[in-house]
């Protein structure tokens, strides 16, 4: 005999999933996590998702998937905030040797690093506001472009590098194209040496951390006193960056390998402020990064590391599943908004008592200790290699997202082999 | 005091060429060590592995996303287990033909599975 069988809906299947408790616990934790992977230099949460998925098993055995993604989703959030006070306090040049400088570490040199700070984290939680509504536009429309833009993505990625070349100034076009070029064939290698683990690691510790600290250290930088006055935020600035975030991450979100760095190709669109561009570049991290889980529902891809775990937790992510996830998105970063405030007001104090180069230095042999327990001994090569671009990317001032032809390059080699 | 170094940037470009060779020659010597699929788990997602056994079967599937046809082949060793091979080019093979595979180990439904970056025929 048939039986009349009504197909689950979407919310019970949710509501059926939710364990409260569980959901409060896996934020918490996940904030923890978050807090601690984003003030650790070099520690990025894809290696604590891959931790996690690793141990699934066991963590399965104590509570639902769903719990797991949040808490990825937590940690997600809460170290993109977090991740801006290594990268803005510590690593920054000798400002009148340095060619080319990154507008968080000149604000540092001025004594405005926690002001810094407050710009980034503003774009951040702005951003999370901006990625929920740009995902009600996305999850009905991406499926419709999608299967044409990954048919052109090779070209796409080419246009994007070409254009960032054009850019740049005259007389250093040759040497970005140098530096493209090396960057995408070390890339390239690293990702292709089989005997080493989670070669993203000591490709971009090198990349972007060790060069920037080690150029500290030779250069001996002097910290100025830091100001904790209240900064006022030009709309009209906030808006602007806004706007060119929501622009900028519509258009790569898509697109693999290009990650956060559509900050500088904002940039590039139109020239915007020093102040602006830090709005713009917390921002872009959050939409960035909220907009891959949007991809993983929407077109079934995963376009960040983290998304790719969510997707493993929850292979049939349904609508309620993804707006849960925002909402969660959106209630950590309001917890976490004021945390980092405070966490850059305890950094701005402390950066002015400890001997900065010592410190840089303590950091350089921190991660140098990391490398082999996470990636193995060959690792060093990556990381030294890395290390030696990056340096000569700074001296001779051009723009850090050339090198980010590590990854865009062997991205550009898949799609045409 | 600043220390100082003569002509960094020149060195620190010769350094990185000289680094990204030495990269380039040990991808393409350097291979991991020999596996048998029974011995693969999910701790070694994400890792490198090389694996040799027949042929059992072969599915060819067109991508919607690539121009190059995605095979799957169900791959078997002397260890008695089984193990999805996923090759992203267009390959001959014949069943019971040994072959051995040096890829990533991925997941794909719960089933663990290697994404090949290199297959030799071995007969």
């Amino acid at each position: 005999m048939l039986q009349d069988v009504k197909p689950e809906r979407d919310i019970y299947k949710l509501k059926r999933d939710i364990k409260m408790l569980d959901i409060i616990l896996a934020v918490l934790i996940g904030i923890v996590f978050g807090i601690l992977s984003g003030l650790i230099p070099g520690i990025h949460i894809n290696l604590v998702a891959t931790l996690l998925f690793t141990y699934s098993t066991f963590f399965l055995s104590l509570t639902s998937p769903l719990a797991l993604a949040v808490f990825i989703i937590s940690m997600t959030i809460a170290h993109t905030f977090l991740d801006f006070l290594p990268s803005i306090f510590l690593g920054a040049p000798e400002e009148d040797t340095a060619l080319s400088i990154l507008p968080g570490h000149r604000m540092l040199l001025e004594g405005h690093g926690y002001e810094a700070i407050k710009l980034t984290s503003i774009g951040c939680f702005s951003g999370i506001i901006i990625a929920i509504i740009l995902s009600l536009i996305f999850i009905p429309t991406a499926p419709l472009f999608y299967p044409y833009l990954s048919k052109i993505m090779a070209f796409l990625l080419i246009s994007l590098s070409l254009f960032l070349v054009w850019k740049e100034k005259k007389e250093l076009k040759i040497f970005a194209i140098l530096v493209f070029i090396l960057s995408g064939i070390l890339g390239y290698a690293a990702l292709n040496l089989t005997v080493i683990k989670q070669p993203l690691f000591p490709l971009f510790t090198g990349l972007f951390g060790t060069s920037l600290l080690t150029l500290s250290f030779f250069q001996d930088v002097k910290i100025p006193k830091q100001s904790l006055k209240k900064t006022k935020t030009n709309k009209k600035d906030l808006l602007k960056s806004l706007g060119l975030s929501i622009l900028s991450s519509s258009l790569v979100s898509f697109l693999p390998g290009v990650g956060a760095s559509q900050a500088v190709i904002a940039s590039s669109i139109k020239k915007i402020e020093e102040k602006s561009f830090l709005i713009l570049l917390g921002a872009v991290n959050t939409i960035t990064v909220l907009l891959s889980f949007v991809a993983l529902y929407a077109i079934k891809k995963p376009r960040s590391g983290v998304a790719v775990f969510v997707g493993k937790f929850l292979p049939d992510i349904s609508f309620s599943h993804l707006m849960l996830l925002m909402l969660i998105a959106l209630i950590v970063g309001a917890i976490i908004f004021p945390l980092t405030l405070l966490l850059a007001r305890r950094f701005s104090r402390l950066i002015e008592k400890v001997n900065y180069r010592w410190l840089c230095f303590s950091i350089i042999i921190f991660l140098i200790i990391l490398t082999p327990i996470i990636s193995g001994w060959l690792a060093f090569i990556v990381l030294i290699t890395g290390t030696c671009l990056g340096i000569f990317c700074s001296l001779i001032g051009i723009k850090k997202i050339f090198l980010m032809g590590a990854l865009i390059l062997p991205v550009i080699i898949w799609y045409l082999l | 005091m600043p220390l100082k170094l003569k002509n960094p940037k020149t060195l620190s470009l010769i350094l990185s060429i000289i680094g990204i060779f030495i990269i380039v020659v040990l991808a393409q010597i350097l291979e991991p060590k020999l596996v048998k699929i029974s011995d693969i788990d999910k701790k070694m997602l994400d890792e490198y592995a090389k694996v040799q056994g027949q042929v059992q079967d072969i599915q060819k599937i067109k991508s919607p996303d690539y121009h190059n046809p995605i095979v799957l082949i169900d791959l078997k060793d002397d260890s008695n287990a089984s193990i999805t091979v996923v090759w992203r080019q267009d390959i001959n093979l014949t069943q019971n033909q040994a072959i051995q595979v040096i890829g990533k180990v991925s997941e794909y439904q719960e089933e663990t599975q290697i994404e090949a970056s290199k297959i030799k025929v071995l007969s």
